[in-house]
């Protein structure tokens, strides 16, 4: 098969649904062979963008390109794409073997090569010897193989995935989520994958979009997904963080609205004083102390587990926040107060 | 007495009320058939009591009468095109109505099953006023018409029914995977909705065949078997149509016996087992 260029690209997509807009004006430009996430909670218009690519859903505003070429319009079955759904949709009525051949034998490929083929897909699959098995007779990790290599068996530009280790359990999740890194290392196609579940886009992708209400909040790899946040609400979905509002009060300083605290800020270009900015701090950058500098807080709630402590404390202007403590390190007592610091460097700065 | 014996004692007299109950049920339902097929094996020439001696004579004589055997005949064949043409009609539209966004759906499901819930008498006349536009329909194309207005209609709502519970994500895996509309329909939907439509066949098939109100609104000279038998009865019971109807009532149980057994077969997972 000729190898065609598997980026991707949606420009100004919009998709309403009786009035309420699913997918909100995204544009994204993902590369070819690329492992991209497109992460969020449920409902906030992931599988609807994957859809726009695979053809199930058309948008009402924008153009989705595949290779560089306007798909929009195409019905699914002229798109050279492949999805793997959340449901697996594993034909009952066919064996796993005649599974995975329905696409080729969709090309009109000769019969001696699909079996060929299929062949290969199973052996690249572990499950050589199961191809004349019924649907109904698998387990739930291989079903997921069968999903994955009936879409991967026709080479398509990009491989789309609906939530694909949703359905698994937590250990087979974990073993599905090497074998799906190995086989994109090997294939090196385009994939992109959606999930709500934000420690497998972070092990997963080269890069994660992060969804909320229809609108792509931030695009970026995984690190710089994970410490310099975009938005309040990437900080807050991706990870544990305290979110503070804050006022500059001069250079390199700024005070916690509500609470009086100062505290202290890097980096160039601050904004000038009287600026509201968000402060996200993650709970493993915080120490907690019996006094000095810091921010105080009356002790909540303490929970240890194993090797780290979690310490919950609420400051004078009510909100909560948490630190995650070695557990060999000072603990106070329920009640009392307690400070809580961090360095200017582990507050990231959101801008409104 | 003890307590648990006791209790025994009410649960086995409950059960055997519920086996005596059951048993008058099935008695109930099923008397006019033994009584059909009785009569049909017994030598008196006018059906009735006492029984006068066994005899297969009746179906001899039956399947050598001419108008018996071709309304027979008749019936089959206008059965079958009826129930082929309300399944074929009712497939696109269940599907239409199951997977399309459709306004008024409720509206259009009361509409759909009309001819279900008309008198009848009342669908006759209306055939008989439509066909006087059309006058060279009536006879054989205006029974099966006919038949299938009436049978489409549930055939619809059955088949709409089961396609509810059809996973939609079949249809878009095979799309993705390069399967045009019609080959969809052919792969996937086909093969998956075949036990529906087989049922709705059938079920069509045995209610046009046996239907004589509407029948006899529309047949002009054609003689359907229920036409020929009503006919007859206005005349003397014969016991021949007691044997052909006892040939009817056989073919049907066989029918469906193996209709069943058909479903099941398909629903058992195969024994293979690796490769
Ligand atoms: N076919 C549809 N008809 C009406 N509303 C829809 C349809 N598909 C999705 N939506 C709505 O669009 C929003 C986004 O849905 P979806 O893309 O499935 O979210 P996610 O996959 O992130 O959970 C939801 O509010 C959902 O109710
Ligand atoms: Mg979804």
């Amino acid at each position: 098969m000729t190898k065609r260029a598997g980026d991707i690209e949606l420009v100004k997509v919009s998709k309403r649904y009786s009035g309420a807009a699913a997918v909100d004006d995204v544009s994204i430009a993902i590369e070819a062979g690329e492992f991209v996430t497109v992460l969020g909670p449920s409902g906030c218009g992931k599988s609807t963008l994957l859809r726009m690519v695979s053809g199930f859903v058309e948008p009402d505003e924008g153009d989705v390109r595949i290779g560089g070429a306007s798909v929009t319009g195409l019905p699914p079955y002229r798109r050279d794409t492949a999805m793997v759904f959340q449901d697996y949709a594993l034909f009952p009525h066919r064996t796993v073997a005649q599974n995975i051949a329905f696409g080729l034998r969709m090309r009109r490929m000769e019969k001696s090569q699909i079996a060929r083929k299929v062949d290969a897909m199973l052996e690249l699959l572990n499950l050589a010897g199961f191809g004349n098995r019924r649907i109904g007779e698998i387990s739930g990790g291989q079903a997921q193989r069968v999903a994955l290599g009936r879409a991967l068996v026709v080479e398509p530009a990009v491989l789309l995935l609906d939530e694909p280790l949703g359905a698994l359990d937590l250990k087979l999740r974990k073993q599905m989520q090497a074998e799906l890194k190995g086989i994109h290392r090997k294939l090196k196609l385009t994939f992109i994958a959606v999930t709500h579940d934000q420690e497998e886009a972070l092990n997963l992708s080269d890069r994660i979009a992060v969804m909320n209400a229809g609108r792509i909040e931030q695009f970026a790899d995984p690190e710089t997904i994970y410490n310099r946040p975009a938005s309040r609400f990437v900080a807050d979905f991706v990870g544990e963080a305290n979110l503070f509002d804050a006022t500059v009060i001069g250079p390199g300083m700024a005070q916690l609205v509500g609470d009086g605290s100062t505290v202290a800020l890097s980096g160039d270009g601050l904004p000038p004083p009287g600026s509201r900015l968000t402060l996200a701090v993650r709970p493993e950058a915080i120490a907690v102390a019996a006094t000095g500098k810091g921010v105080a807080a009356i002790i909540e709630d303490i929970l240890f587990s194993g090797s780290v402590r979690r310490i919950v404390g609420r400051l004078a202007n009510g909100q909560r926040v948490t630190a995650m403590q070695p557990a060999a390190a000072f603990t106070p007592a329920l009640g009392q107060s307690a400070v809580f610091a961090w360095t200017a460097e582990a507050a990231w700065i959101i801008r409104p | 007495m003890s307590a648990t014996a006791l209790k025994f004692r009410q649960a086995s007299a409950g059960s055997a009320a519920f086996i005596a109950y059951s048993a008058l049920i099935y008695l109930f339902l099923y008397l006019p058939i033994v009584v059909i097929v009785l009569f049909a094996f017994d030598a008196k020439p006018v059906p009735g009591l006492p029984l006068a001696g066994f005899t297969t004579g009746w179906f001899a004589q039956a399947s050598a009468d001419p108008v018996l055997v071709g309304a027979l005949l008749t019936s089959t064949k206008l059965a079958f095109f009826s129930a082929a043409l309300a399944t074929a009609l009712a497939m696109p539209a269940a599907m239409v109505l199951a997977w399309f966004p459709t306004r008024f759906k409720s509206l259009i499901l009361c509409l759909v099953l009309g001819p279900v819930v008309l008198p009848q008498l009342v669908l006759g006349l209306g055939f008989v006023s439509l066909l006087r536009g059309a006058p060279n329909l009536v006879g054989e194309p205006a029974i099966v018409l006919a038949h299938t207005t009436m049978t489409a209609s549930y055939a619809t709502m059955v088949l709409y029914s089961r396609l509810l519970g059809f996973r939609r994500s079949y249809i878009e895996a095979a799309m993705n995977l390069g399967a045009n509309e019609l080959t969809v329909f052919r792969e996937v939907i086909l093969p998956l909705t075949l036990p529906a439509l087989i049922a709705v066949f059938l079920l069509a098939f045995t209610d046009a065949f046996g239907e004589f109100i509407v029948a006899w609104f529309v047949a002009g000279f054609t003689k359907t078997l229920p036409i020929v038998i009503w006919t007859s009865l206005r005349q003397v019971i014969s016991p021949k149509v007691n044997a052909i109807s006892t040939i009817i009532i056989l073919a049907s149980l066989a029918l469906s016996v193996l209709a069943q057994l058909w479903v099941i077969r398909q629903a058992r997972p195969s024994a293979r087992v690796g490769a």
